[in-house]
């Protein structure tokens, strides 16, 4: 063997042994790079999940049933949870978001909001998720009808090229909605939306959702937010669709239908991940089972339910269903 | 003596006229404050599910009284079984007694179950449903209303118009919504900033509505009110429009509903 031949060798004996360690290490540490790899029961943590909330109107399943129960053979049965990347807000920091919408001055910390406030707009940040919004008096004062409205895909050109100009675009980001605000139905206003996919999955809840709004023609007067950065914690185990079927119809879940009592038939099942609303502390998304489909009366439904099993979570204990209830009454007398 | 004692009057009454007292007006009312109530607990009644956070949505609301740059106070807070129907229906009508409660107060709030255009309570004092036909809003005090509930503003300018007697404007949902424990807080925190109550209603509403709820439902966060209050801020973080005419049919034409589309988001 040449010299050339053996120092080759030794070298890819090397490399072989680093990538060999590296595949080890990366096997079994949980966090970003522990997406393909199941973690023991043992090892997960429990998560700290927010209520789903409730419907404010009547709504109720009496029994629920899958139309076609093969489709949900193909679900997983256990899924990425994700960890929520925690946002320091302070006076600098907001003052560094004002300067990218073109607003100066001192920022000044309320209980909530964080605020730059000018003449010519305001720049406003969520204390507890960092998420960003931009408010200038013509968004403020907008109250008639528009007398141009934009076709929708000019207004989501339009507030691309304005998000990537602020430096508030990312390359995976999806249109979700082009929506208005309005008086007497007729437009005031458009709103354009964007939002991100997380491991292929669709968001439930209050974004995360990053929004342009447009003035009379195309004029760009707001921009809002609600958004989480999140990084990858470990994988869980889903309880089965048939259990999720069980919550909600014991009521362990966000039912949106305005009859009661009715039975209802299962069109869809998917898994989606959940985002909670702003100035609400979310430490992680989790995958939650969303079933769509129509009651016996031909009305469409849908409910909400948790898809990781009861062992791994803690709800949050200040709000758990029923502490309004603890003093129902104080005798009261009139 | 006398002399001296008209000079320290003359510089009393100088002193009241000028010194900066909080900023706050409120023309029909002695004093600026919030009435809230909730109901969490239904027991079944008529079907209904329980609700989990009306109490903390309206609780936050006093995030506004805790502000040292105002002057308001908590006027009422009614939960569960002690929140009561009859202290929002006129008091013109049998059983009313909105003089004494949501209409002696400036902002009102309700958070529970909606059914139709009603506040649903867990008791009947003196009924089950607090009926916005029932209402007649702001020939007392009140100003501005936020209900935290279903459907309560889905109707036709006529079918809301009914409670505007005095009345501001109201602010609600036309559709479905979900009652989240921060919408009371989110609402204050941008009617704080300051924005106008109109822009602040929708703020919460973007800051703490899902995107989706039943197949195609939208969910829509509506103010209704009269054109000039618009534009209104809460008393002490800015200008207030007077008291509007009372809606009838020749003042219809100036009560108008402004609709934000959440679902769009």
């Amino acid at each position: 063997m040449s010299m050339v031949t053996r120092r080759l060798s030794v070298v890819a004996l090397v490399m072989l042994f680093v990538v060999a360690i590296l595949s080890f290490v990366f096997s079994v540490a949980p966090g970003k790079r522990s997406m393909s790899v199941t973690v023991a029961k043992g090892q997960l943590e429990r998560l700290e999940l927010n209520p789903l909330g409730t419907l404010g109107a009547p709504g109720r399943l009496r029994s629920i049933k899958m139309a076609d129960p093969s489709q949900v053979a193909s679900l997983p049965t256990e899924s990425m949870v994700y960890r929520v990347v925690p946002k320091t807000v302070s006076i600098a920091s907001v003052e560094a978001e004002a300067r990218r919408f073109g607003v100066k001055g001192k920022a000044r910390k309320d209980k909530a909001l964080t605020l730059v406030q000018s003449a010519g707009g305001d720049v406003v940040v969520d204390n507890v998720t960092g998420s960003v919004n931009w408010i200038t008096p013509g968004y403020e004062t907008a109250t008639l009808p528009m007398h141009r409205r934009l076709a929708d895909d000019e207004y989501a050109s339009l507030a691309k090229a304005f998000m990537e100009a602020k430096g508030l675009w990312e390359s995976d980001y999806v249109l979700t909605d082009v929506g208005q605000y309005a008086v007497e139905g007729e437009p005031v206003m458009v709103e354009v939306s964007f939002g991100r996919r997380l491991n292929g999955k669709q968001w439930q809840g209050v974004g995360p959702k990053k929004t342009v709004a447009f003035g009379d023609d195309g004029e760009i007067v707001g921009f809002f937010s609600v958004w989480r950065e999140v990084e990858p914690l470990t994988r869980y185990p889903l309880v089965r669709p048939s259990k999720a079927m069980e919550q909600i119809e014991a009521g362990d879940a966000l039912v949106s239908s305005d009859e009661l009592d009715v039975d209802a038939i299962v069109e869809r099942v998917e898994l989606v991940y959940i985002n909670d609303g702003a100035g609400i502390q979310q430490r992680y998304v989790a995958p939650y089972y969303r079933v769509t489909g129509r009651t016996t009366t031909g009305k469409p439904f849908t409910a909400v339910t948790r898809a990781i099993p009861l062992e791994f979570v803690n709800e949050r204990p200040d709000e758990l269903p029923g502490k309004g209830g603890t003093a129902p009454s104080v005798g009261r007398i009139e | 003596m006398r002399r001296l004692g008209a000079m320290l009057a003359t510089v009393l009454v100088f002193a009241l006229a000028v010194s900066p007292t909080p900023a706050f007006a409120d023309a029909d009312g002695s004093s600026v404050q919030i009435m809230t109530e909730w109901v969490n607990y239904y027991y079944n009644y008529q079907g209904l599910y329980d609700l989990n956070t009306t109490d903390e949505c309206v609780k936050e609301l006093d995030d506004i009284i805790a502000d040292p740059n105002t002057n308001w106070l908590k006027g009422y807070n009614w939960g569960n079984s002690d929140a009561w129907e009859r202290d929002w229906k006129s008091s013109t009508l049998t059983g009313g007694n909105d003089y004494r409660l949501a209409d002696d107060v400036d902002l009102a709030a309700f958070a529970g179950h909606g059914y139709g255009r009603n506040f649903v309570m867990n008791n009947a004092n003196y009924d089950h449903f607090a009926a916005i036909s029932d209402m007649r809003l702001g020939d007392r005090d009140l100003e501005w209303l936020l209900a935290y509930t279903c459907n309560f503003l889905n109707g036709t300018v006529s079918e809301l118009g009914g409670m505007m007697r005095g009345l501001h404007l109201a602010n609600g949902y036309a559709t479905q919504m979900i009652v989240t424990s921060n919408g009371g807080a989110r609402f204050a925190a941008w009617a704080k900033a300051p924005y106008g109550v109109r822009v602040a209603w929708y703020r919460q509403a973007y800051d703490s509505q899902p995107n989706t709820l039943s197949s195609g439902g939208r969910i829509i966060a509506r103010t209704f009110g009269h054109r000039n209050n618009v534009n209104d801020y809460l008393w002490g973080y800015g200008s207030a429009g007077s008291d509007p005419p009372v809606y009838s049919s020749t003042t219809a034409g100036d009560y108008l509903r402004w609709d934000y589309d959440v679902y769009g988001h």
